[in-house]
């Protein structure tokens, strides 16, 4: 447990001691990182699947259809959360670089898990039809 | 007169297989009295070998930092009772992070500053100036150094930094807090070779505004923003030198 | 546990443009993966709740899209700056883990191969929509 939490760049050491509390610009990071990385695995899954297209579109369109499903619309809207999570703390931390909101850091945080969390409703919403289809 | 449980990591590294927790009830002699404090009267009173750090007392030298309740902090100056409210009517004491531990609570601060003398942390007088320089109180930039100038050297940031955590190569938040002091201040003479030395790999770059340094400093130095203050200076050289091509 | 002496402290700026690239591609990122998902995931959800459409993503469907030379130059640049921003991104995370920064060279050379080869494959697979 410790060298995977080390791997992923957590802080070592006693893991529930030393994060219990709010400590929002530590979570911003962590979940900067662990979206970062699965965006990364995405990204090589989803050229692999568009690759599909060189074997005619008869298969492109049966692996489409397969992952239009709605198991794999719910695990879409977790997507969009990474990504908008990723890209939301991004402009937070291009705000620090400018030397903006630096002090405000706790409450960008707030307001970025806020967006990304309405944001993802509004889409999840829209996404119904889709997820309950026949 | 309350008593309160005051839970010691002991052990002789913090990879002592044999380090283990030893609490002590230690008696609430005053609203007032400090971690520091419950330390001594434990060491009076009850066990001579528990080992730890102290000079001043009243939070100026950085010498007593630990780790109270997972967070850090100066022994002197952090109160029992109030530590004991957060910690659930104990209170936990652990050596500092990231550092050796010689034993207890006692932590070897050498790579700690060797960081800092990796910024070349004195200042390097301007060649030929001879007269003391002047540089007034409300002036801009004395008013931007001067809470860079706080720092007591204690240790705490880089004990709460994650980076320095993960890579002890990382100069670490206090020294490029110093390095920020220096550079931004017009009586240094050597502050663009001081900028090339803090803008590398082990350096600003790996500096990801975590905030955890900030927090935890005991003088409330914006340690943060002296970063991205490097950063940004940084930056601008770098565009200026790109476009002047 | 051992910090690197001044005297081989590197007297140069190192690492400047990976920072600054990684802020440049990830600001650009927002507005290209915004146009992407929206195009892909939700300009086509009416036509496909209403039954006039069977799926949001078919070969028909992207290929029209890929004949408009915008998509062609927003599909291409997005593969390109993804990929430099998530191995970059990689490699700050591999920088900050001891076994792998001792062969800081060696691993950004292995994560820019990495990089070319795969944009070589998604232009290709790309290619199958256009040509």
């Amino acid at each position: 447990m410790a060298f995977s939490f080390r791997y992923l760049s957590l802080h070592p050491g006693n893991f529930q001691d030393r994060y219990s509390g709010t400590r929002s610009g530590w979570w911003a990071w962590f979940l900067q990182r662990l979206t970062g990385v699965a965006l990364v695995g995405y990204l090589f899954l989803h050229i692999a699947v568009i690759s599909t297209a060189r074997a005619g579109a008869d298969t492109f369109d049966a692996v489409l259809i397969f992952l239009q499903k709605p198991f794999f619309v719910v695990l879409d809207l977790f997507l969009i959360a990474a990504v908008l999570y990723h890209a939301l703390n991004g402009v937070r931390v291009l705000l620090f670089d400018a030397g903006i909101a630096i002090r405000q850091q706790a409450l960008m945080f707030w307001i970025c898990m806020l967006l990304t969390a309405a944001i993802t409703g509004v889409a999840g919403y829209f996404s119904l039809p889709l997820i309950f289809r026949e | 007169m309350d008593t309160i449980t005051l839970s010691v990591r002991r052990g002789s590294s913090e990879q002592d297989p044999a380090a283990y927790w030893q609490d002590f009830d230690v008696p609430l002699v005053e609203e007032t009295m400090s971690v520091l404090d419950a330390l001594t009267w434990v060491q009076r009173n009850v066990d001579p070998s528990l080992a730890f750090r102290r000079a001043c007392r009243v939070g100026m030298c950085g010498t007593c930092g630990t780790v109270i309740n997972g967070r850090e902090g100066l022994a002197c100056g952090t109160r029992l009772g109030a530590a004991a409210g957060n910690g659930g009517g104990k209170v936990r004491v652990q050596p500092l992070r990231h550092l050796p531990v010689i034993r207890d609570l006692v932590t070897d601060p050498g790579l700690f500053f060797d960081h800092l003398r990796g910024v070349d942390p004195s200042l390097t007088p301007v060649p030929g100036v001879l007269e003391p320089v002047v540089l007034s109180a409300d002036s801009r930039e004395r008013q931007t150094i001067s809470p860079h100038r706080e720092c007591i050297y204690c240790g705490l940031c880089y004990s709460a930094c994650s980076v320095a955590g993960l890579d002890s190569h990382f100069l670490g938040p206090a020294a490029l807090n110093r390095a920020f002091a220096l550079v931004s201040d017009s009586r240094d003479a050597s502050g663009k070779q001081r900028l090339q030395t803090v803008a590398s790999e082990k350096g600003l770059w790996r500096c990801h505004t975590i905030f955890e340094c900030t927090a935890v400093c005991p003088k409330g130095i914006p340690i943060t923003r002296a970063i991205q203050g490097l950063k940004r200076k940084v930056v601008v050289d770098k565009l200026k030198s790109l476009f002047r091509l | 546990m051992s910090a690197p002496s001044t005297s081989q402290q590197e007297k140069m700026v190192t690492g400047f443009w990976p920072w600054f690239l990684q802020r440049v591609s990830g600001f650009l990122l927002i507005f290209l993966v915004g146009v992407h998902i929206w195009m892909t995931h939700f300009s086509g959800l009416g036509d496909v709740v209403r039954g006039h459409q069977e799926e949001l993503v078919l070969f028909e469907i992207v290929k029209q899209r890929l004949a408009q030379g915008l998509f062609i130059f927003i599909d291409f640049s997005l593969l390109a700056l993804v990929l430099y921003h998530g191995l970059n991104g990689m490699r700050n995370i591999l920088l900050e883990w001891g076994p792998a920064a001792r062969h800081a060279a060696g691993m950004t050379t292995g994560l820019w191969l990495l990089g070319v080869v795969t944009f070589i494959y998604g232009a290709w697979a790309l290619l199958a929509f256009i040509l």
